[in-house]
């Protein structure tokens, strides 16, 4: 029974740090390519004609710094939940604006991680890679728990003592 | 005190669940984004920042301002130059800024495997920087229908029996002749090669010109939408050559330069109608721009040709 429970905590565990190591990086490593170039990708903004010109420079200046500091929960601290709810926002808003461009037709490219010239991706791929987001996201914001990352420590204090009442 | 909602929570999860967050976490997230984000937008280059308040519109008139002073007219005076020097025709190929598909066509042109086929083929190859389309992004702005730009460009070259050799270049497979989009390409091809010499079309000869055609816009009638491709290609028109331009049926423009032999360059928007035939009867050649001026029309055109 016991050890069940260790083995499912254990479990829960593993998937907790491999989520939370792959949303987090992969959120770095968006903000990162559009830190270094905010004009490149207010650019990227304006292409999907969404916003007006002060808004779309509004979003070009702090969606990439929400992004690493979303990434950065993820990974430096205990607030995984925090996180995820904040990814669940922002993966709304992608969701919408990939949505109307592909119903309106443009044919642009994402610019989900900064230069387009990286990436040979149509909006119709970034609409199912942000769809397919939703769910780990909904499992950080579900499961998750407030702890640092891969904190194994808490499984060996519980399997040590239940040793320990075996022992007696 | 007394709170309303206490008996309600443990009965409603969602409420629950929000109730268990961090918000002074939640609330720090935006509020430092905007603090960092500012930051960081005054620590990069001044070229790399963001441009506030509809002033967006204003740099791309700066870009203009930056081709009167020389960047756009060096680029390709140079590339024309080199080609004659070559005795090679010339294809360039030019993006706007906010044309993602012509930033991947840049670096896709760049890339030595294309590199090595163009040797191949024997032909010239320029590419310009988006910078240099200054007009077309400022034409393109003004457009009031959703722009689009489809993965791949047209590139043209003549070949050494003096025929005309039009391909789209498919950007995601990096191979000529692959349309990407079949429907479009196929009615692109069949206007453009219906419209080279001894076939009806719209014709265009610049005087004293070495021509450079930066990009060609045509307006879809399909499902009535009005929806405006931009192809990031194009041709090169050799001194004295007689540029033909089509489009599909509906509205088009493309944007050409020449140069004369003091050396002065102009270049502008040649805005064509055509019918549903391309036939070169209804056309209007409309100079939205000259010199880099991108207000108001600073000469008019109109004529017909048969």
């Amino acid at each position: 029974m016991e050890q069940a429970f260790l083995r499912k905590g254990l479990a829960g565990l593993c998937v907790d740090t491999v989520l939370r190591l792959s949303m987090g990086g992969m959120f770095l490593y968006s903000a990162w390519s559009k830190i270094q170039d905010p004009w490149l990708f207010q650019t990227i903004v304006d292409d999907y004609s969404l916003l007006p010109a002060h808004l779309t420079a509004l979003f070009a200046v702090v969606m990439p710094m929400a992004e690493l500091l979303v990434g950065a929960m993820f990974i430096l601290t205990k607030w995984t939940r925090e996180a995820a709810f904040a990814t669940t926002v922002m993966l709304m808003m992608f969701f919408v604006a990939l949505a109307q461009a592909q119903v309106r037709g443009l044919d642009i490219s994402c610019g989900c991680f900064g230069d387009p010239e990286e990436e040979s991706n149509t909006v119709l791929h970034a609409l199912v890679r942000d769809i397919l987001l939703f769910a780990p996201t909904i499992w950080l914001l579900v499961k998750g728990q407030r702890r640092w990352i891969a904190d194994f420590r808490r499984m060996w204090y519980a399997k040590w003592k239940l040793n320990v009442v075996r022992s007696r | 005190m007394y709170n309303p909602f206490a008996h309600f929570y443990p009965m409603n999860p969602v409420l629950n669940f929000l109730q268990s967050l961090e918000w002074r976490v939640l609330f720090a997230v935006p509020t430092l984004s905007v603090l960092l984000g500012i930051a960081n937008n005054l620590r990069v280059p001044e070229e790399r920042r963001v441009v506030w308040s509809g002033e967006f519109q204003t740099a791309a008139e700066a870009a203009n301002a930056n081709a009167e002073r020389g960047t756009w007219t060096t680029d390709f005076t140079a590339a024309t130059n080199a080609a004659e020097a070559a005795h090679l025709p010339v294809v360039v190929v030019a993006g706007y800024p906010t044309c993602s598909s012509c930033m991947r066509v840049h670096k896709e042109l760049q890339s030595e495997e294309v590199k090595s086929w163009q040797q191949k083929l024997g032909w010239y190859f320029v590419t310009v920087s988006y910078d240099d389309a200054p007009d077309v992004l400022n034409f393109v702005r003004k457009t009031p229908v959703p722009i689009g730009s489809p993965p791949y460009a047209w590139v043209c070259w003549r070949r050494a029996d003096d025929r005309y050799v039009i391909r789209n270049f498919s950007v995601v497979s990096g191979e000529m002749g692959i349309p990407t989009e079949p429907s479009l390409v196929v009615e692109w091809m069949h206007a453009v090669e219906a419209s080279f010499p001894g076939a009806p079309g719209v014709s265009f000869v610049p005087q004293h010109a070495i021509g450079v055609q930066v990009a060609v816009m045509a307006e879809s009638r399909e499902g009535g939408q009005g929806r405006v491709y931009m192809t990031p290609s194009v041709n090169v028109i050799l001194p004295g050559q007689k540029v033909v331009l089509t489009a599909k049926p509906g509205r088009g423009s493309t944007h050409v330069g020449w140069r004369y032999p003091d050396g002065r360059i102009e270049h502008g928007n040649l805005q064509l109608t055509l019918d549903d035939q391309c036939q070169a009867g209804v056309y209007r050649a409309i100079f939205l721009h000259r010199n880099g001026n991108a207000k108001g029309d600073t000469s008019r055109t109109d004529k017909k040709e048969q």
